[in-house]
C-alpha cells in the first residue's frame, strides 16, 4: 500500500538500524508493520488535526479510494492555512527518532 | 553489518505495540468520527489495523477496547475514590490528600500525577475551572468563540495542545515576579490530569495561558474540548475539578481524554 505522503516520511534509516540486528523474517516483518501502522496513524492525526472539519468526509473518502493519489496533498494544501507539507515532514521526522529510541532502549 | 548488541525482539514488539494503541487511541479520541468512517472502509485494513489482528476483531474498536478496559468502571471507581478525599468545597489540599489522590490516579489510569513537581506548585490543586475561549494559533487565525488576544505564551502553534489546554492562576503565584524567566519557561505547554470528580471523567492537557482573574472566583480555566470533554461546558460553565501536574518526561501521554490504564494497555498479548 502506498500513500500520497510516502516521499515526506523517510523510514530508510528504521529499516537499516533494524537490518543490523539479523532478526528473522517473520519478526522483521511484524515490527515493520507496526512501525508503518504507527507512523501512518500518527500522520493521519496530524493532517485531520489541521484540516478544517467539514473537509474530513471528503478527504476521508478519496482517501479510502485512492490512497496514493497526489492530488490529495493537493487537497490538504488548499485547505489548510498552515504549510502541511513541512508538518508532515515534521511530524514523521519525530516519530522516525522516537521509533529509533525504542529500538535503542530494547537492545539487550 | 553493525557489531551491535543483541536485539530484545519481544521487548522491541513490546513497546512498538504500546506505541501502536497510543497513536490509535489518540487518532480516535481527537476524531472519533475517523473509526465510524473506517468501519466499512478499506482503510480500516490497512491504516487501523494492527499486523495479527483479524478485521472482524478490529471492526469492533474503539468501543470494544474501551469496554474492556472498563471506563465506566474507571470512572465510577474514581468518583468514590476522590468522594471519601476532597473536603466538599473547593480548597487547597492538604499533602496527605494530594498524596493519596495522586496513589489512586495511578493505581487507576496508571498515571503519574502530582500537586507538586520539580518543586513547582500551583496555589491550590483543587478549585473551580472555567470555561476559555480558543488560543490564537497564527497571525490571522480565526474561529467562533476565539480570545481577541494570543494566549499568556504567545500563538500556540501546535494545534492539539490549542485543543487541550488550560489556563492556571501563575501571575498569583507568590514567586511569579522573583522567578519569572524561569517560571514562564516552566509552565509553558506544561502537561497536567485534569479531573472532574462528580464524574470521574479525565482529561490531559497543557498549560497555554494564564489566568483566570481572582475575582471571577474561579481558578483554572479549560478550552472548549476540555470542558466538554468534562461535561462542564453548560449551564454556568464551571465547576470544581482536581489538576495535577504529569510527570511525563518523555512526553508519551497523549493530550485528550483518558479512558484506560495507561500500564496495562488491554490490547496487549
Amino acid at each position: 500500500m502506498t500513500y500520497f505522503y510516502d516521499h515526506l516520511v523517510i523510514l530508510d534509516e528504521i529499516i537499516s538500524e533494524l537490518d543490523a540486528y539479523d532478526l528473522p523474517a517473520d519478526e522483521r516483518a511484524e515490527i515493520l508493520g507496526l512501525i508503518h501502522h504507527t507512523t501512518h496513524q500518527h500522520l493521519l492525526n496530524v493532517i485531520l488535526n489541521h484540516l478544517p472539519r467539514e473537509h474530513h468526509e471528503p478527504f476521508l473518502t478519496k482517501f479510502q479510494k485512492t490512497p496514493h493519489d497526489p492530488e490529495l496533498l493537493a487537497f490538504l494544501k488548499r485547505e489548510i492555512k498552515a504549510d502541511i507539507e513541512s508538518e508532515i515532514k515534521i511530524q514523521a521526522a519525530r516519530i522516525k527518532k522516537e521509533i529509533l529510541a525504542e529500538i535503542t532502549k530494547s537492545r539487550k | 553489518m553493525k557489531h551491535l548488541p543483541a536485539l530484545d525482539p519481544e521487548k522491541l514488539r513490546s513497546k512498538l505495540k504500546l506505541k501502536h494503541l497510543t497513536t490509535r487511541t489518540t487518532l480516535l479520541a481527537h476524531h472519533p468520527h475517523v473509526a465510524k468512517f473506517l468501519a466499512s472502509s478499506a482503510l480500516a485494513g490497512t491504516l487501523l489495523l494492527a499486523p495479527g489482528q483479524s478485521a472482524p476483531s478490529f471492526a469492533a474498536l474503539p468501543a470494544a477496547a474501551l469496554a474492556q478496559a472498563g471506563p465506566i468502571d474507571l470512572r465510577q471507581s474514581l468518583v468514590e475514590k476522590l468522594k471519601s478525599l476532597l473536603p466538599e468545597s473547593v480548597q487547597p489540599l492538604s499533602p496527605q490528600q494530594e498524596s493519596e489522590i495522586s496513589n489512586t490516579l495511578h493505581d487507576l489510569y496508571g498515571l503519574h500525577a502530582t500537586a507538586e513537581l520539580e518543586g513547582n506548585r500551583l496555589n491550590t490543586s483543587y478549585g473551580l475551572i472555567g470555561a476559555e475561549q480558543h488560543l490564537m494559533r497564527f497571525p490571522g487565525d480565526y474561529v467562533e468563540n476565539m480570545a481577541p488576544g494570543r494566549g499568556a505564551w504567545g500563538y500556540v502553534e501546535d494545534f492539539e495542545k490549542e485543543k487541550y489546554y488550560v489556563a492556571v492562576q501563575t501571575l498569583y503565584l507568590p514567586d511569579w515576579t522573583t522567578r519569572l524567566a524561569y517560571l514562564r519557561d516552566w509552565y509553558k505547554y506544561r502537561k497536567v490530569v485534569v479531573v472532574n470528580p462528580v464524574n470521574g471523567k479525565l482529561i490531559v492537557a497543557v498549560v497555554a495561558d494564564s489566568g483566570p482573574a481572582a475575582w471571577t472566583g474561579k481558578h483554572f480555566g479549560g478550552s472548549p474540548e476540555v470542558m466538554a470533554y468534562l461535561n462542564l461546558n453548560v449551564g454556568k460553565q464551571k465547576g470544581p475539578v482536581v489538576l495535577f501536574f504529569v510527570d511525563d518526561p518523555a512526553d508519551q501521554i497523549p493530550l485528550g481524554p483518558l479512558e484506560y490504564n495507561l500500564e496495562k494497555p488491554f490490547l496487549l498479548s
